[in-house]
């Protein structure tokens, strides 16, 4: 059962891979060029990093010095959908693209939780060396210079390799702020099926990226779980008002500010146009859009839901941990492209896109589910699964008695959180979908058009939706597990 | 009597050469009392343990266990992990926190009906005596998230007794403890596993666990044992 459950697993995620090769006939060619885009996937990715975490210390120095509910303010630019943060570059910057400017975006995004984990891990595991420290009459600055950054110098270094792999492989930013030069190999994957149908390109181009990240892996280590191990929450103490700092509060409220400014900008001109139907020739195409965003979301979180019971089931492996550990982050274009073996040969229809959309969106969410919750989840309760091995449970009777209830909360906020991702998805669903059927597609549509009022009523009421949907998918696994 | 003959054991980067972390020879068991397995951190006392119940593969095991039931030999370092019958006490405990005091042990029962072949009656008759024998009867519905460090080690030691194990294995059980505490704690165990008659090798570090021990002791360090001594 277990095995067949490891084989399905990989079978599920290496798929896209398989479909690649097998479209490409199993012919591997690198593009002309290849180094010189190379060269520029690596620079966006190497300073995206760079500035996250110049963020991040930052932002974590501004969070020493206010409550935990900052935490929230600072996570929630990597939580919200890409398409915010592109929205809020395009109103306030409208001629910015670039790989440079994709680097800007991917700081943004990522700098806020670099700040809530460095803080955590000064005020927790370093919180009372520090206050001895202080005790015995150091300075402010000798404290941050030969305590703190010195200690925590592994941390950043590892959280700024995962930033790195991220923006490497990043799709969605890229896609709007990118210019005409791909910005990531992503970009170079999209551009070659879809301009010039190069399949073969493409898998080369995909495969070399992932054993590129594996390999990352491989050298530098692995690149969360012993950062988590050392972030718990902790609560504010009086050593985080000494070393804290107010000025980093304003670097956490860039992409916030950004977001939310670009969205209240011209609500009310949007309201204006949309009633007197200068937006929208056809407002029965925005109900389609969201009845499309409903549908996908929903199947988006359940196939979520049933991919993480299948770890669960399959759990405890090394080889499972192993191999989804170091599948950092899969090729969203070449995801999206696979998913068109459903339906393969008939014509596409609204329930065929929709299915695309939705595995396509859950194969990509997962592994950052996987980062984000799961391992540190799962990790926690090795110990108790091991304990029931040796009093002789079956496996059965450790996944439905010790696993399952223990992880049900968190099946449901994954998938909460997989649906509010699939709602500002445009990634996917531009490739996936034959007709823009959700709100993130036509907001995408009218971005590249320029259109930003009647982008920003979209995008506000895709976020709106999308956490009506995350909080539904919380409902309903709070009844479950009652 | 259980003796093993070898367990030999090397990790990390060692994997590939070098010395073993963990070299053990022709070191007995006693099928009555409690052996202490005393050395200090890191001298690989709890690796033995992990070793010993399969939850990590030895690199060479040969352990040959008297089954007392049947007198059998059996090489206990090749049975799969729930069929060898050993007990585990941790030092947290490692409890099923969702769970209740009653349903962490009636969870074990039911394995040990399962794959052990326990009878069903006597393994429900086991969940009672256990729950008055260590004093949990009034706190049985409590869920175990919420029980303190003493308790939860009652409720590990009941719930690694249940399935009446061949030998049961503690690891720093009461290091955990507040003083108080421990001292119950170490008296709690001493007569609980001299009433079952169940052998069982208590893995510390600490002198005071030692202090009116009766049974073997066995010193270990970088991963071997050095010396053996019986107090009677």
């Amino acid at each position: 059962m277990r095995r067949a459950l490891l084989t399905f697993l990989f079978i599920l995620f290496f798929m896209p891979y398989f479909f690649a090769l097998f479209v490409a006939r199993f012919q591997l060619q690198l593009p002309d060029g290849f180094l010189v885009l190379l060269s520029r996937s690596v620079a966006q990715a190497t300073v995206s990093a760079g500035l996250a975490t110049f963020l991040g210390i930052g932002g974590a120095l501004g969070l020493l010095r206010r409550s935990k509910n900052w935490e929230a303010v600072a996570i929630a630019p990597a939580v919200v959908p890409a398409i915010a943060i592109v929205f809020g570059f395009m109103t306030f910057f409208p001629s910015w693209r670039g790989w440079f400017v994709v680097a800007v975006a991917h700081a943004l995004v990522s700098g806020g939780l670099i700040a809530v984990v460095l803080s955590r891990i000064v005020q927790g595991s370093l919180g009372s060396s520090l206050e001895l420290a202080w005790v015995e009459g150091a300075s402010r600055i000798d404290i941050l210079v030969r305590g703190v950054l010195p200690a925590i110098r592994k941390d950043v270094f590892r959280l700024a390799i995962s930033v790195f792999a991220a923006s490497l492989t990043s799709f969605s930013i890229p896609m709007l702020l990118g210019g005409t030069q791909a910005a990531s190999l992503e970009i170079a994957i999209l551009q070659s099926i879809r301009l010039d149908g190069k399949w073969d390109v493409a898998a080369a181009l995909s495969i070399f990226q992932i054993l590129f990240l594996l390999s990352l892996v491989l050298v530098l280590g692995r690149t969360n779980g012993p950062i988590k191990g050392r972030a718990e929450s902790y609560g504010r103490t009086e050593i985080g008002q000494v070393i804290g700092s107010d000025s980093g509060v304003v670097l956490l409220l860039m992409a916030p500010i950004l977001v939310l400014t670009a969205l209240l900008w011209s609500p009310l001109s949007g309201i204006e146009q949309l009633v007197s139907a200068r937006l929208f020739e056809n407002t029965d195409f925005l109900f389609l859009a969201i009845r499309g965003s409903f549908v996908t979301s929903t199947l988006a979180g359940i196939f979520a839901a049933v991919i993480l019971l299948a770890f669960v089931a399959a759990y405890p492996s090394q080889r499972l941990r192993h191999w989804i550990s170091g599948y950092i982050a899969p090729s969203t274009a070449i995801t999206g492209f696979s998913t068109l073996i459903f339906g393969w040969g008939s014509d596409s229809s609204f329930v065929i896109d929709s299915f695309r959309i939705s595995i396509g969106a859950a194969l990509v969410f997962v592994p950052v589910l996987w980062r984000l919750r799961w391992e540190q989840l799962l990790g926690r309760l090795e110990g108790q699964v091991r304990v029931a091995e040796t009093l002789g449970a079956t496996h059965p009777m450790i996944v439905t008695h010790i696993l399952y209830p223990q992880i049900l909360d968190s099946l449901f906020w994954s998938a909460g959180l997989v649906s509010f991702w699939t709602w500002g998805d445009y990634a996917i669903g531009s490739i996936a979908a034959s007709r823009s059927m959700t709100t993130a597609l036509v907001a995408k549509g009218l971005l590249e058009s320029y259109r930003l009022e009647a982008a920003s009523l979209l995008i506000f009421a895709t976020l709106v939706l999308g956490s009506v949907s995350y909080r539904f998918f919380l409902l309903g696994g709070s009844r479950v597990a009652r | 009597m259980s003796l093993v003959k070898k367990l030999r054991h090397r990790y990390g980067r060692g994997k590939k050469g070098g010395e073993f972390f963990i070299d053990i020879k022709n070191w007995e068991i006693p099928d009555q009392g409690i052996t202490a397995l005393w050395g200090p951190s890191g001298s690989g006392k709890s690796s033995v343990l992990r070793l010993l119940l399969g939850l990590d593969t030895a690199d060479e095991i040969d352990w040959q266990f008297e089954d007392r039931e049947s007198s059998a030999l059996l090489e206990l370092g090749t049975v799969p992990v729930p069929l060898r019958r050993l007990g585990i006490v941790f030092q947290h405990g490692e409890l099923f926190g969702h769970m209740t005091v009653r349903e962490n042990i009636q969870f074990a029962a039911n394995a040990a009906i399962k794959t052990r072949g326990l009878d069903e009656s006597r393994a429900n008759q086991n969940v009672d005596r256990f729950l008055s024998r260590l004093r949990l009867e009034n706190i049985s519905q409590r869920v175990a998230n919420l029980l303190s460090g003493g308790e939860c080690q009652r409720v590990a030691l009941a719930r690694a007794l249940i399935g009446e194990p061949r030998l049961l294995l503690l690891d720093e059980p009461f290091s955990a403890l507040d003083a108080e505490n421990r001292s119950e704690a170490r008296e709690l165990v001493r007569s609980v596993l001299h009433e079952m008659s169940i052998p069982a090798i208590i893995v510390t570090h600490d002198a005071d666990d030692l202090v009116g021990f009766k049974g073997k002791i066995s010193r270990i360090e970088n991963g071997k044992i050095i010396s053996e001594k019986v107090i009677s």
